[in-house]
């Protein structure tokens, strides 16, 4: 990509952060390798055209009761798959993780929406 | 020859011939071997597929099997990871025009500086070096730890360049009494009560860092995703300070106390940074430098070989900046180890290459493990080394196959 490339556009605000977030699959897997010669330099970027735009669409927080806490109040930040590829925690841990995310790093969540956030995490990910 | 464009051709022909696989196919998707571990592979813009750990904010990892390919992570193949809900941040205000760096503070003299100004204005430099996030391989700790739940994908060994960060500190003039440096990119949080991503250096540590303001990598523009127009490289030092989008450098005279130094990013105040498995660290320091490191790379978990035939095992090592002195590989599961010959020596920040040329004689399942040792002594640990962040892990990998 060079800098002359660049598309412009109007100034931004959280609207225009949130805006480029999505997902799209991509089709090629990658097999693992035999002994070759090693090449020092890498292999030139053969995407240098592409767009400043992220893939489409993004994993989310099912439509279920139970998980509308998360999609209320995690989601805002955060895409469901910081929660989906998570170990299984006891609910302290979550407990503590939940309470770190409102107190310390300062996420949105009420108070009183924290039970219902910890269940959830509890019964989907949560040890035995 | 080069094989950026179609890599899988060669793949697939090897595939049919004596290597066999596991855990990775032809598919969308690949399994890293944990629970919760399929990701799929998405394709980002300037990237080749990545494994995709999570999408907003996004954090990319690299396949393995591209660290056998070069021994500089193509920018296509370099992983990614970010921080906050407004990552990474649009082009709109990424332009190369408008952009300045900020150097402001108690210092003598603020700087604003255009990317031209910055270029042209200070010596030019390049140094090849390993960034790795803090968290890289943290699914594989057990007892499983809560955070990105990464593979062995999230490192990179590239050729930066850019200007000094003493050389423009110094122009600045820190006023005396200057304790610590700021840095602060373009990505921001969406919501106003949670921190912005800044992390500090003590301002001795950053003059005598060997940190780079880079605008390139590998020969390019950093890729969009990797801090496109100017980031902080600082070898040796785990990708936390390696900010991207770098538009802020703030001097100050008191210790930083934001979220991202505490008590984001903090290991136990050890020389080991490890604790009990399961317990709390007494005392936290910020994380810093790598600890060693070593891989094999030409075989994954799985692989089937050949008795009476020689295979060349290869695989990379690296440390943070003593540099490698020697790679001890194991053919039977740790029983006896041979050196291995090291290759090209890319600098002391850079992967460093090894090889060993091996027979295997017996048929069975067997193991290959490496460890290394670098210039001061430091090695890897046999067993792993357990901390309740995930960080750090430099245990001697142990990599399962089969004798055919």
């Amino acid at each position: 990509m060079s800098p002359s490339r660049r598309p412009k556009s109007s100034p931004t605000d959280a609207v225009a952060w949130l805006a480029a977030f999505p997902v799209g699959l991509a089709v090629v897997a990658l097999a693992a390798v035999g002994p070759v010669a090693v090449p020092e330099e890498p292999p030139r970027n053969p995407h240098a055209a592409d767009a400043w735009t992220l893939p489409a669409g993004e994993p989310v927080f099912p439509a279920d009761e139970d998980a509308m806490p998360l999609r209320r109040h995690c989601q805002l930040c955060h895409s469901s798959d910081y929660i989906s590829t998570q170990p299984r925690l006891s609910r302290k841990a979550w407990e503590a993780n939940v309470e770190k995310m409102r107190s310390k790093y300062g996420a949105p969540i009420p108070t009183n929406a924290v039970p219902a956030i910890v269940e959830y995490l509890v019964r989907n990910h949560g040890t035995p | 020859m080069h094989r950026g464009s179609r890599p899988w051709d060669r793949r697939n022909f090897l595939r049919a011939g004596l290597i066999g696989t596991t855990g990775l196919a032809l598919a969308d998707s690949v399994e890293l071997p944990f629970e919760f571990g399929t990701r799929p592979l998405v394709k980002y813009p300037q990237k080749r597929p990545l494994i995709r750990l999570t999408t907003r904010p996004p954090q990319l990892e690299t396949p393995f099997e591209v660290f056998n390919e070069s021994l500089l992570t193509p920018n296509d193949a370099f992983f990614v990871r970010y921080h906050l809900g407004g990552s990474p941040p649009p082009a709109s205000v990424l332009d190369p025009k408008t952009f300045r760096l900020t150097v402001a503070g108690t210092v003598g003299k603020e700087l604003s500086l255009s990317l031209e100004e910055l270029r042209n204005g200070f010596e030019n430099v390049e140094v090849v070096a390993v960034n790795q996030c803090s968290g890289n391989s943290r699914g594989h700790f057990q007892p499983r730890v809560p955070g990105g739940q990464s593979g062995h994908g999230a490192m990179g060994c590239a050729r930066w360049r850019g200007v000094r960060l003493a050389d423009v500190l110094k122009a600045a003039s820190p006023a005396a009494g200057s304790r610590q440096v700021l840095f602060d990119g373009l990505d921001r949080p969406l919501v106003p009560t949670i921190p912005d991503f800044v992390k500090s250096l003590e301002l001795e540590e950053a003059l005598e860092s060997g940190g780079l303001l880079a605008w390139e990598m590998n020969g390019e523009a950093l890729p969009w995703l990797n801090g496109y127009p100017l980031r902080l490289v600082l070898p040796g030092h785990y990708g936390t300070y390696w900010i991207k989008h770098l538009h802020s450098i703030r001097l100050v005279d008191a210790e930083f106390k934001g979220f991202w130094m505490n008590p984001a990013y903090r290991i136990p105040d050890d020389p080991c940074a490890h604790v009990e498995p399961g317990t709390a660290p007494k005392r936290t320091v910020p994380i810093r430098r790598f600890n060693v490191r070593s891989f094999l790379t030409s075989l994954t978990s799985g692989a089937r070989v050949p008795s009476g035939n020689e295979t060349l095992l290869r695989g990379i090592a690296f440390d943070g900046g003593a540099g490698i002195r020697e790679v001890l590989v194991s053919t039977d599961d740790g029983r006896s180890w041979s050196g291995a010959a090291l290759g090209r020596d890319l600098g002391r920040f850079a992967f460093r290459e090894w090889t060993l040329a091996w027979k295997p004689s017996v048929a069975g399942a067997t193991a290959v493990k490496v460890r290394a040792v670098n210039r001061l002594g430091e090695g890897q640990p046999m067993e792993p080394l357990w901390n309740p962040s995930g960080y750090m892990r430099n245990v001697v990998e142990r990599t399962p196959l089969v004798v055919l």
